[in-house]
């Protein structure tokens, strides 16, 4: 018999340096000596990359044999390494010494100076001038051509650790090291550039770049930074660690934190480059008061009291429910506790809502119905152990990009890949099997995926029989929903539903990612319920790389409703009649809690409407420009008596405000935020508050203390400790009850639940078919058409989404360096070449977009990545104003506007010279 | 084309196999097994022809190919040669080689032309020493074999460009 034990054994016993320690078998020889903590030096060595072998400075040498490179080498058992002798460092220093002598030698003028790890490797190992004699080197020119990449190859010392950057973390494929010999360098496309070759400026070449080949513009100028500060992005969900470097009180950098545990040391264009609005000039710097239709400036002092009084007045003439807040999911959970706090304890209304109203709220709907947690079930890092990825109606690649590239490194190691999205996004040119379905028809094609699962006998019926209810009901419903009959809605061939069902039941570990393409295309929550009841159906969930889980938006999103900036719930989605959460809260706050749902964001506008919503106080949410049927919502922000806008930036809700506060961004904050994996992570302060800023935080807490009631977390001049405002949160949170700034600074990230102080949070959730609500439901989802249908007038589908270079309304992206990039300038029009040709448009023709709401002008890109009969645009910059054209059409349960779904009509209005 | 077996010594092959030098050519060195191989002098030839015993004397078996350099041969100017032919040869990973051969094909230029010294000699000892101990295959680690041997069993074939230290 052949023992495996024998001839492969788990584990190996080497020395290091004497020490003799049990490694794992297959650890590299540097892994072995890392885990004593001890070191070697390496320069092409990234452990965000597979080892490469190439520099050989990590030589350690081997008892009875020749030195071997630590990095790539694994252990031989029994073996005897050394990390160090003076051998050793003279053959680093002489492999250095070639180093050097191929190298521009001008650290005093060079943006690596002082950071370099070529010059550090050198003070190491005591090199001094190398002793080659007039070495033929490179001296290609430098190129400043790309906005954040400077290229500098003369310094170029040909280690790869940026093509394999591009490759194995970001997964672009730009970069390759080009001819052999002396002469490899480094090449974009086939020498063609950057831009050519499709990168996406995500920067990851130039932070693994050990020298200054690579470099960062500015970074030269300004010099070491005097400070780092670790903190999150405050773009999208993802929720990148980002270092922050500061010189002088300015930011000069920011880059992907290695011990990020969501990004592992990546991060996309946004999170790295676009930084600069944090000091633009037209940051709002004082506070603002209306008067006879005009902002007049005014002190903190006025504008509070103003703020204050008129809500005391409101609330006393018209009752608590002429009050409504919209919270943010751009700012931290500290300051979304406080806005739902300052809601129920102060005003005593319910009416408290967020935007995740108009992204995911059918999906924590569904999730926390069926299963009993309103959030994604799996980490990130599980995509790493699925065979078989569903992902419906998302494009990580551009919203995600940093979990998109996850995405794609699995993809790329074997993992199968189901896509259901109307466009041609590069996941879908990725896919093993693309559905190309028509907008609108999600619940059609999952209900034939569920058909075929039953009709084929693809179930796991021992999962079903144990951990689910409901089973039957879903049947008799999905029984006429065969893939022939969803194929004619769908407006896509039967057998691809047919071979994406079963490629998904025959996976070991599936698992389904959703994006807005699901919860914005109406009846979202049906089909987040669908998909969920394929899981459980299959018995993928509670395992790893399985799971349900949407890919949230914004970065805090997840947060902002986990808090409980909901109208209907308070942190944690315990109801508002919930009798033990009421008693909890009526404890802590003081105060007896309203008992009546409250307005959702869509019905606030409704309710202004009908003249019963009288004052608003809006924390950092552009609705008058991101919110569906944008007149609609200015005709609602117009008819209220008082509104509060507090913003960085004047912006078009902000414009209709009576009073606006200037705000923070999150690089001037302490807090926390959730991001889509439920990852709680820290927010750090690593710039002062501009001049004349606030922190929202305290901005909320003293619209609170001149309306009479102290939310209890303000020192004596008015600053807000977050930490104490997260300690009154976890206290109220039953899934938090385990969270704290000193386990957050301990751990790094704590993944809720996290139910008491020895908890580590919880990776997967409803481990093993233990659903928190007891059994998993299974929930019929009846087809409905969207509220929206292409008829002769209006014969196209439009729908929105976002593109990489820029975030929501652009509020803040377009005042950065990210403008620089040609692919960020103007918005367009993206059109099936097919499509285009019917309609003689060519790229760059002015094209009119008319919805059955408005209408607007943008001009034509000709692409595949649009789908036939399907166009899309974004909604990043307000002057196309994408919104107008959208209906109020919403989902039956959560009212989340169908933003993805919009019949249009199109014409060429200009041609591309016009 | 000869087969022979092994452990056979090179003076055999050299001298009875092959017949020996031609008329007024006089034996200086015997490099085995292509341009990665040790150069053996005279006094090596009655090595074997096997793996073991050749590796003990710093050469190789390698493609079993044999080149015989006579006394009018430049070693100094093969030794360079070898050099070259790694750098033409390296694929350019890893830095000893890649680096490595294009200074040590400078350096015995420089000697070649401007003359031996000894700094130059401890660095290309030193070259020698990284490109072996530190490349990543065998194409650099085995090109400081003919330049060692060199060093080691030819000193007069270095010596010939000797220049006084100050030139
Ligand atoms: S890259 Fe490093 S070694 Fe080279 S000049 Fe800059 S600081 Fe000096
Ligand atoms: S910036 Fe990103 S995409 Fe562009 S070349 Fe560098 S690693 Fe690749
Ligand atoms: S550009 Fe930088 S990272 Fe890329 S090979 Fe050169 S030195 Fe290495
Ligand atoms: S925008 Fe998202 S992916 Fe990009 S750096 Fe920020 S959190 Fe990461
Ligand atoms: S770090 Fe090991 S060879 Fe470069």
């Amino acid at each position: 018999m052949l023992d495996r034990n024998k001839i492969d054994p788990a584990t190996v016993t080497v020395k290091v340096d004497g020490i003799s320690v049990e490694v794992a078998n297959g650890t590299t020889v540097l892994d072995a000596i890392k885990g004593l903590n001890k070191s070697v030096p390496t320069l092409c060595y990234s452990d965000r990359m597979k080892p490469y072998g190439a520099c050989r400075t990590c030589l350690v040498e081997v008892e009875g044999r020749k030195p071997v490179a630590a990095c790539h080498t694994p252990v031989m058992d029994g073996a005897s390494y050394r990390t160090a002798s003076p051998f050793l460092t003279k053959l680093r220093r002489n492999i250095t010494e070639l180093i050097v002598s191929d190298h521009p030698l001008e650290c005093l003028d060079c943006s690596a100076n002082g950071r370099c790890e070529l010059q550090s490797l050198a003070q190491q190992v005591g090199l001094r001038t190398p002793r080659y004699e007039s070495p033929r080197t490179h001296n290609p020119p430098k190129d400043d051509s790309h906005p954040f990449v400077k290229l500098e190859m003369s310094k170029c010392i040909g280690c790869a650790r940026c093509v394999r950057a591009c490759d194995e973390v970001q997964g672009s494929f730009v970069l390759q090291m080009s001819g052999r010999g002396y002469d490899t360098k480094v090449i974009a496309g086939n020498d063609t550039g950057f831009e050519a070759a499709n990168c996406v400026s995500c920067g990851q070449c130039v932070f693994e770049c050990p020298v200054a080949a690579l470099a960062e513009p500015g970074t030269r100028e300004a010099g070491l930074p005097d400070q780092v500060v670790n903190t999150t992005c405050s773009y999208c969900g993802v929720g990148c660690s980002l270092d922050v470097k500061t010189k002088d009180g300015r930011v000069v950098n920011i880059e992907p934190s290695k011990r990020g545990s969501a990004n592992r040391g990546h991060t996309c264009v946004k999170g790295r480059f676009a930084h600069q609005f944090a000091h633009s000039d037209d940051r709002l710097t004082t506070p603002l008061i209306k008067e006879g239709g005009k902002f007049r400036e005014a002190s903190w002092d006025e504008a509070l009291d103003l703020v204050a009084r008129r809500f005391k007045e409101i609330h006393d003439q018209h009752g608590p429910d002429s009050m409504a807040l919209i919270s943010s999911s751009r700012c931290t959970n500290e300051e979304n506790y406080l806005m739902q706090k300052l809601a129920r304890a102060v005003m005593g209304t319910n009416s408290i809502d967020n935007c995740s109203r108009v992204c995911h709220s059918p999906s924590a709907f569904a999730l926390g119905e069926a299963l009993g947690t309103g959030a994604g079930t799996n980490s990130f890092q599980d995509v790493h152990l699925s065979d078989v990825l569903m992902i419906v109606g998302a494009n990580p690649t551009e919203a995600h990009p940093v979990f998109g590239a996850r995405i794609k490194q699995a993809v790329l190691a074997g993992c199968k890949l189901i896509v259901l999205d109307p466009r041609n996004t590069e996941l879908a040119r990725m896919a093993d099997l693309h559905i190309p379905l028509r907008p609108g028809s999600n619940v059609a094609v999952i209900n034939a995926m569920q058909h075929v699962l039953i009709a084929e006998d693809l179930l796991d019926h021992d999962f079903i029989a144990r951990c689910s209810e409901g089973f039957e009901e879903v049947k008799a419903t999905v029984a006429e929903c065969t893939p022939e009959w969803a194929a004619e809605i769908a407006h896509v061939d039967p057998e691809l539903i047919r071979a994406a069902a079963r490629m998904y039941a025959a996976g070991k570990a599936s698992q389904i990612l959703w994006g807005l393409g699901v919860t914005e295309a109406g009846h979202g929550s049906n089909t987040a319920f669908g998909m969920i009841n394929m899981a459980v159906m299959t018995g993928n969930l509670g395992r790893p790389g399985t799971g349900t889980s949407p890919i949230r938006g914004q970065n805090n999103v997840q947060g902002a409703s986990d808090v409980g900036a909901l109208p209907n719930v308070f942190s944690d989605y315990r109801s508002v009649k919930d009798p033990v959460a009421r008693a909890e809260h009526r404890e802590a706050w003081g105060v007896e809690p309203p008992t009546n749902t409250g307005l959702r964001i869509p019905d606030m506008f409704e309710a202004a409407h009908e003249g019963k919503l009288k004052a608003m106080y809006i924390l950092a949410e552009d609705v008058a420009q991101s919110d569906p049927n944008t007149t609609f919502v200015v005709g609602a922000l117009e008819s209220l008596d008082f509104l509060v806008v507090q913003e960085i930036f004047m912006n078009p809700t902000a414009e209709l405000a009576d009073v606006v506060l200037p705000g923070t961004t999150f690089l001037e904050k302490d807090g926390t935020f959730v991001n889509s994996d439920r990852r709680i992570q820290r927010v750090r302060r690593a710039i002062q508050p501009v001049p004349g800023t606030r922190v929202d935080a305290e901005i909320v807490h003293e619209v609170a203390r001149r309306m009479g009631v102290d939310l209890g977390f303000a020192a004596e001049d008015g600053t807000v400790d977050a930490s104490k405002v997260m300690d009154e949160l976890a206290r109220l949170t039953p899934k938090w009850r385990g969270v704290s700034y000193a386990r957050l600074e301990a751990h790094g990230f704590l993944q809720w639940p996290c139910p008491d102080p020895e908890h580590p949070g919880t990776d997967i959730v409803h481990r093993g078919g233990e659903f928190l609500r007891g059994k998993a439901r299974l929930t019929a989802t009846p087809w409905q058409e969207p509220g929206e249908l292409p008829d002769d007038e209006y014969p196209w589908m439009l729908t929105t989404g976002r593109q990489l270079f820029h975030y929501n309304v652009g509020t803040m992206t377009r005042r950065t360096d990210i403008v620089k990039l040609h692919k960020a300038k103007e918005e367009t029009l993206r059109i099936h070449p097919g499509d285009a040709r019917q309609l003689g448009i060519h790229t760059g023709d002015n094209v009119k977009v008319q919805s059955r709401r408005g209408e607007v002008t943008v001009r034509a890109e000709v692409t595949r990545a649009a789908n036939k009969g399907t166009v899309f645009m974004t909604f990043h910059f307000p002057e196309s104003r994408t919104n107008l054209l959208i209906g109020d059409a919403a989902d039956e349960f959560t009212g989340c506007p169908e933003y993805k779904v919009c019949a249009v009509r199109l014409a060429r209005v200009g041609s591309a010279e016009a | 084309m000869y087969e022979v077996e092994l452990g056979v010594t090179l003076r055999e092959i050299i001298f009875e196999l092959a017949g020996g030098m031609a008329p007024g050519q006089t034996f200086q060195g015997v490099q085995v097994g292509g341009p990665l191989g040790g150069i053996l002098p005279e006094s090596m030839l009655d090595t074997p022809l096997d793996f073991e015993a050749m590796a003990a004397k710093g050469g190789i078996v390698g493609h079993a190919g044999i080149v015989v350099y006579s006394m009018e041969d430049d070693l100094m100017k093969v030794g360079r040669g070898l050099m070259h032919f790694c750098a033409v040869e390296s694929c350019g990973k890893c830095f000893p080689c890649r680096i490595g051969s294009v200074r040590g094909t400078e350096l015995m230029d420089q000697m070649i032309e401007t003359g031996v010294t000894d700094a130059r000699l401890a660095l290309l000892t030193d070259l020698c020493e990284t490109m072996k101990y530190g490349s990543l295959c065998a194409m650099g680690s085995m090109t400081p074999a003919p330049i060692e041997s060199l060093l080691q069993h030819f000193p007069e074939a270095l010596e010939r460009y000797r220049r006084p230290a100050a030139e």
